[in-house]
C-alpha cells in the first residue's frame, strides 16, 4: 500500500477546508442592509432626524439618471435572509418588503405599498457591496428610494 | 384490528388485492362491523377526494412567466461545452487532489459542488409589476454596482399642494 | 410568403411536433395552455409559491430539452406532470434532509397513531357543494406533512399504483399503503371537524 508522506496529507485537508469555503458561504445566511431614502432638490428634510446619506451612496445616487441632487436617509435596517424563506423588512408605516435568496446569489424582493404588492424583483447575482434600487416618486417632485446592498 | 388487516381493507378499496386475499377480506367484512365502518370511511374520503382538486392558478403573467423559461433555455443553448473556469478547477483537481486518495475524493465532490454551482449561475434583473396602473423601468450601472427598478404611474396625479414631508408620506404611489 | 401560424388553433400534438423541429413559439403555445395544471400540481406537492413557480419553470425547460424523447404514448399534460412531480419529489428529498422528521411522520411510521383517531361514521362531505369540498380538501391537505400529502396526491389525483407510487418516491409498497392510510384517515378525521365548526 502506497504511503501518503503526512505533509500532503494536510495540504489536502487545507485545500478541502479552502475550497469548502465557497460552498458554505453559498450555504450560509445572506446580510442585507436596506435604506429608506428621500430623493429631493431642498437642501434640508423637514424631518431633523433625516439626514443626508453618506457621501460614497450619495455620489453613487448622483450618478444615477436622476433629477435630484439631495439624497436623506429616513430609516436603515440591517437583516439576515436565513433559509428559503421571506423576511419582512418594514421600511415605514406604509412601505414594506419582503426578501428572499434568489438560489443564485441573489435576492427576490416583493415590494409593498399601502398594503398592496406592488411589484416583483429578482436580482441576481447581487454581489458584496452592489446595491439594488428601487424607487418611485413622491409628493411635491421629490422621490423615495429603497437600497438594498449586500453586507456579507 | 390489526394494521395489517386495516391496509388490506384500504387494497381492497385500492383494487390492489390478489383474488385470494378480496376472498379473505370480503369473509372479514361479512362478521366484522369495525372493519366494515372503517372500510366505509376510506371509501368516503377516496370519492371526496377523486376530481375534487382545488384548481390554482399561476399567480404570474403568461409573458413574465414565460421569459424566466425562455431565458433559462437560450443560455443553456448557448452554454459553452467546457467552460474554461471548470479547465481551471479541473486542472486544480488533478495536480492536488490525484494523490489524497479519500480525502481527494471529497475535495473533488466539494469543487464540482462550487463549479456546478458557478455554472448555472446566471444575471437576471427581473421586474414584475403587478398592479396595471404602474409601470416599471430598470437601469443598470456597471460602474457604480447599482441596479435600478423605477415604479412610476401611467397616469400622472395633478401636483399636491406643499407640505410637510413625513415618514408616513414616503409610499409608493399608486 | 410564409402563413403565420395560429398556435391556439393547433392541437397539442402539432404543437409538439413543430416544437420538435425547433419552434420557441409552438413550445410556448403548448406552455401557455398548461402552465395553470403543471404550477397547480407543483403548488399541491410543495405548499410554496415561489417553490412552485421555481420548481415548474424548471420544468418547462427539461421540457424543451427531452421534447424528442416524447413519443406520444401519453399526452403532452401527462409526460409533463411526470417531470414536475418528479422535481417536486427530489425537492422534497434535499428538505428532508435539511430539516428534523415530523412527530407526525415519526408516530405514524412507528405504528398505532391512527388507532386513535375514531372511526368517522358519517359522510362529512354530504351535501357539500363543490367550490366548498374542495376548498375543504384543501385546507385539510395542507395540515399532512409533505410524504402523507404526496403519497395522497399521486394516488387519488394522479391515480397511480401503489408500486408506482414507491418507485416515485423510493420507498417501499408497504410504507405507501401505511403513509396512504394515515393520509386518509388523517382527512376524515380533518373534514369531519370542518362540518362540525359549520353547526356551531
Amino acid at each position: 500500500m502506497k504511503i501518503i508522506p503526512q505533509s500532503k496529507i494536510w495540504v489536502g485537508l487545507a485545500l478541502t477546508a479552502l475550497l469548502a469555503a465557497p460552498s458554505l458561504v453559498q450555504a450560509a445566511d445572506t446580510k442585507l442592509e436596506a435604506r429608506l431614502i428621500w430623493g429631493t432638490n431642498d437642501e434640508k428634510s423637514p424631518n431633523p432626524d433625516h439626514k443626508k446619506v453618506d457621501d460614497a451612496l450619495a455620489k453613487k445616487l448622483k450618478a444615477m439618471p436622476f433629477k435630484w441632487n439631495n439624497f436623506f436617509e429616513v430609516n436603515r435596517t440591517n437583516f439576515t435572509l436565513v433559509g428559503t424563506n421571506y423576511t419582512k423588512v418594514v421600511m415605514s408605516k406604509q412601505c414594506s418588503i419582503d426578501v428572499k435568496d434568489s438560489g443564485k446569489a441573489g435576492i427576490k424582493v416583493k415590494m409593498f405599498g399601502q398594503g398592496k404588492e406592488m411589484s416583483r424583483i429578482e436580482k441576481s447575482p447581487l454581489p458584496k457591496g452592489e446595491i439594488l434600487a428601487i424607487a418611485g416618486d413622491s409628493k411635491n417632485e421629490s422621490a423615495w428610494l429603497i437600497t438594498i446592498k449586500r453586507t456579507e | 384490528m390489526k394494521h395489517e388487516l386495516e391496509l388490506k381493507l384500504q387494497a381492497l378499496l385500492d383494487g390492489e388485492l390478489t383474488g385470494r386475499e378480496t376472498e379473505e377480506i370480503a369473509a372479514l367484512l361479512e362478521r366484522d362491523a369495525e372493519a366494515s365502518a372503517l372500510l366505509g370511511e376510506l371509501r368516503n374520503t377516496r370519492t371526496a377526494l377523486r376530481g375534487n382538486e382545488l384548481e390554482i392558478k399561476l399567480p404570474e403573467s403568461r409573458e413574465f412567466y414565460w421569459s424566466k423559461i425562455e431565458r433559462e433555455i437560450t443560455r443553456l443553448e448557448q452554454a459553452p461545452a467546457t467552460a474554461p473556469a471548470s479547465a481551471w478547477w479541473a486542472a486544480l483537481r488533478r495536480r492536488y487532489v490525484a494523490t489524497l486518495g479519500t480525502v481527494g475524493v471529497s475535495a473533488a465532490l466539494m469543487l464540482t459542488a462550487v463549479v456546478h454551482f458557478r455554472e448555472l449561475s446566471s444575471d437576471t434583473f427581473d421586474v414584475e409589476n403587478l398592479l396595471g396602473e404602474t409601470t416599471a423601468l430598470t437601469f443598470r450601472s456597471e460602474a457604480n454596482k447599482m441596479s435600478l427598478v423605477w415604479i412610476y404611474d401611467n397616469e400622472q396625479p395633478e401636483a399636491e399642494p406643499d407640505g410637510e414631508f413625513d415618514d408616513d408620506d414616503t409610499i409608493p404611489q399608486t | 410568403m410564409a402563413l403565420k401560424k395560429d398556435y391556439p388553433s393547433l392541437e397539442d400534438m402539432a404543437l409538439v411536433r413543430a416544437a420538435q423541429r425547433g419552434d420557441m413559439q409552438a413550445f410556448e403555445e403548448l406552455m401557455g395552455r398548461h402552465r395553470d395544471k403543471i404550477y397547480a400540481r407543483a403548488f399541491s406537492m410543495m405548499r410554496n409559491e415561489e417553490d412552485a413557480i421555481d420548481l415548474s419553470q424548471e420544468a418547462w425547460v427539461k421540457g424543451w430539452q427531452r421534447l424528442k424523447q416524447f413519443q406520444g404514448d401519453s399526452s403532452y399534460l401527462t409526460w409533463m406532470t411526470r417531470i414536475i412531480i418528479n422535481l417536486c419529489l427530489d425537492q422534497l428529498r434535499k428538505h428532508k434532509r435539511q430539516r428534523a422528521d415530523s412527530i407526525e411522520l415519526l408516530e405514524e411510521e412507528s405504528g398505532g397513531v391512527e388507532r386513535q383517531m375514531p372511526v368517522v361514521t358519517s359522510n362529512p362531505t354530504e351535501r357539500l357543494e363543490r367550490g366548498e369540498l374542495r376548498q375543504r380538501i384543501d385546507r385539510a391537505l395542507a395540515l399532512l406533512s409533505h410524504e402523507h400529502r404526496t403519497v395522497l396526491i399521486l394516488h387519488e389525483f394522479e391515480e397511480l399504483e401503489y408500486k408506482e407510487i414507491a418507485k416515485r418516491m423510493q420507498c417501499s409498497i408497504g410504507t405507501v399503503m401505511s403513509r396512504l392510510f394515515y393520509a386518509r384517515r388523517k382527512m376524515a378525521v380533518l373534514m369531519a371537524g370542518y362540518k362540525r365548526e359549520e353547526l356551531k
